[in-house]
């Protein structure tokens, strides 16, 4: 899984919000995006999941363009800071309905990424009346799911508790060692610097520098 | 699905309630219960326009329930629904199916809980008009039901979703004020001037009401023309297909530029 964005650019209500981005990713390697609130991290995610659509440039996954030979990004698990999920499912239910889209999971597989991300997969309340954190692990465990190629999570640990915030790292690992390409924002330097192999920081839309965090 | 097949219990409560005090004799027909759900005894007189509200109610608790039904992917987990779904189109014209079936089993469900009602109270007998009229009345009022519903849903996506709903019933009442306004003009100027007809024909609302409708069939039109219109059903039936046509489109478009981006809408709660 390769995936290669050419000087990629986007303007919204006179705005610019991403400037003439170029980035060279791999399978098997977690990529650390950092920079300030508004710096431009989740528009970056939805630009090249082709979520958002972009004014210039290009996204090319395994030779194929994006918005061209596909609308979206294939075998993708996003999770974004913020977006929920159906309010008035259980956890588990709003994973089954997702997953139905693709049928590339069962009930018993599902019931166990809830598991894994330290969850109850029989738990009867609403999305709604989840805390923060739990909200957080099952948008996690949706992303997971389906064993995505590609898994972009913007602030995967943010409002999680400490135990819950070494349970998230460990799967992310495993997902690298899966073989997936990982995209992770984080204001949290600790989460970049012990899950990132190569850390990009972005300021007002432009990607700054890349870096090998074994550079430090 | 399964969260808004609860929403066609209101369906039920609403037949039970509109048919238990209706006036029913020693039997009623069929046809006369599924006239009642159609309008087919509405006087074009303003002082009927409460008896007329009586059988809208049914149809406007289904814009509140059904308004969202397509908006809320649009409002919760858009994100990760589209990230999977990237057919926006075929997705828009499954989810547009099963709001029309949503339509139609809520008017059957009216219907049969209503002739239930009257059952349990007198007889109902079953006259050779019956089955014309039920199929006229669940084409008319279904399609009625769907046109307004994604309409609702359209500007829901679009605008918000209180203003939605807001928008279409707000343009309804203005319409159904309208037909009883120019309709207490046609009748108490017989023979009505033509300009009065043609309002009342122009009129949105006026293709549910079937006591200002006519029919081809002698049986038929006996039962519903109570005005000297000559408005036949299937010109309904073809207004509001050509409406739900230019809707779908209209959709199809709006669902597709749809850019996620632009939404605050997002949280899922």
């Amino acid at each position: 899984m390769n995936i290669t964005v050419n000087h990629i650019n986007k303007n919204l209500k006179g705005r610019k919000i991403l400037e003439d981005v170029c980035l060279e990713m791999q399978g098997g390697t977690v990529y650390g995006f950092v920079g300030k609130n508004g710096s431009g991290k989740t528009m970056l995610f939805r630009a090249i999941s082709g979520l958002m659509p972009i004014d210039s440039g290009s996204v090319i996954c395994n030779g194929k363009q994006l918005r061209k030979d596909m609308k979206i990004l294939p075998n993708l698990g996003i999770q974004i800071e913020n977006a929920g999920l159906y309010p008035e499912l259980t956890g588990f239910h709003n994973l089954q309905l997702l997953a139905k889209l693709n049928n590339k999971v069962s009930d018993e597989q599902i019931r166990d990424v809830i598991r894994k991300v330290g969850l109850d997969s029989s738990d009867k309340r609403p999305y709604r009346k989840y805390s923060l954190g739990m909200k957080q692990r099952i948008v996690l465990a949706q992303a997971l799911m389906e064993k995505p190629d590609i898994l972009m999570l913007d602030e995967p640990t943010n409002t999680l508790d400490e135990d819950g915030i070494n349970d998230i790292r460990n799967l992310i690992l495993e997902e690298k060692r899966r073989g997936a390409l990982i995209m992770i924002a984080s204001h949290n330097k600790e989460d970049i610097h012990l899950l990132a192999d190569i850390v990009y920081q972005i300021k007002e839309g432009c990607v700054l520098r890349g870096r090998s965090e074994d550079e430090n | 699905m399964k969260y808004y097949l609860r929403f066609l219990f209101i369906a039920a409560f609403w037949g039970i309630l509109n048919f238990i005090f209706t006036m029913h004799g020693d039997s009623m027909a069929f046809s006369s219960i599924v006239l009642d759900g159609g309008f087919g005894n509405t006087v074009l007189v303003i002082s009927d326009a409460g008896n007329f509200f009586l059988w809208y109610f049914p149809l406007l608790f289904f814009h509140v329930f059904f308004g969202t039904y397509i908006y809320r992917h649009f409002c919760s987990a858009c994100i990760y629904f589209f990230s999977r779904c990237c057919n926006r189109t075929l997705w828009f014209l499954k989810e547009c199916g099963i709001l029309y079936v949503f339509s139609l089993l809520y008017l059957v469900i009216l219907i049969v809980s209503g002739t239930l009602t009257v059952k349990l109270q007198t007889t109902v007998t079953f006259d050779k008009e019956s089955f014309v009229i039920l199929v006229y009345y669940l084409l008319i009022h279904s399609l009625f039901l769907f046109f307004t519903t994604l309409c609702i849903n359209l500007l829901a996506i679009l605008i918000s979703s209180s203003d939605g709903f807001i928008y279409v019933e707000g343009i309804l009442l203005f319409c159904i004020a309208t037909f009883f306004v120019t309709g207490q003009e046609y009748y108490h100027s017989m023979p009505a001037a033509s300009s009065h007809q043609g309002l009342i024909k122009w009129n949105p609302i006026s293709h549910i009401i079937f006591s200002i409708h006519s029919s081809s069939i002698a049986s038929v039109d006996k039962l519903i023309n109570r005005n000297g219109l000559d408005f036949d059903l299937n010109t309904s039936i073809a207004v509001y297909a050509i409406l739900i046509l230019f809707a779908v489109i209209g959709g199809v478009i709006a669902v597709n530029k749809y850019n996620f981006m632009d939404s605050n809408q997002e949280n899922g709660g």
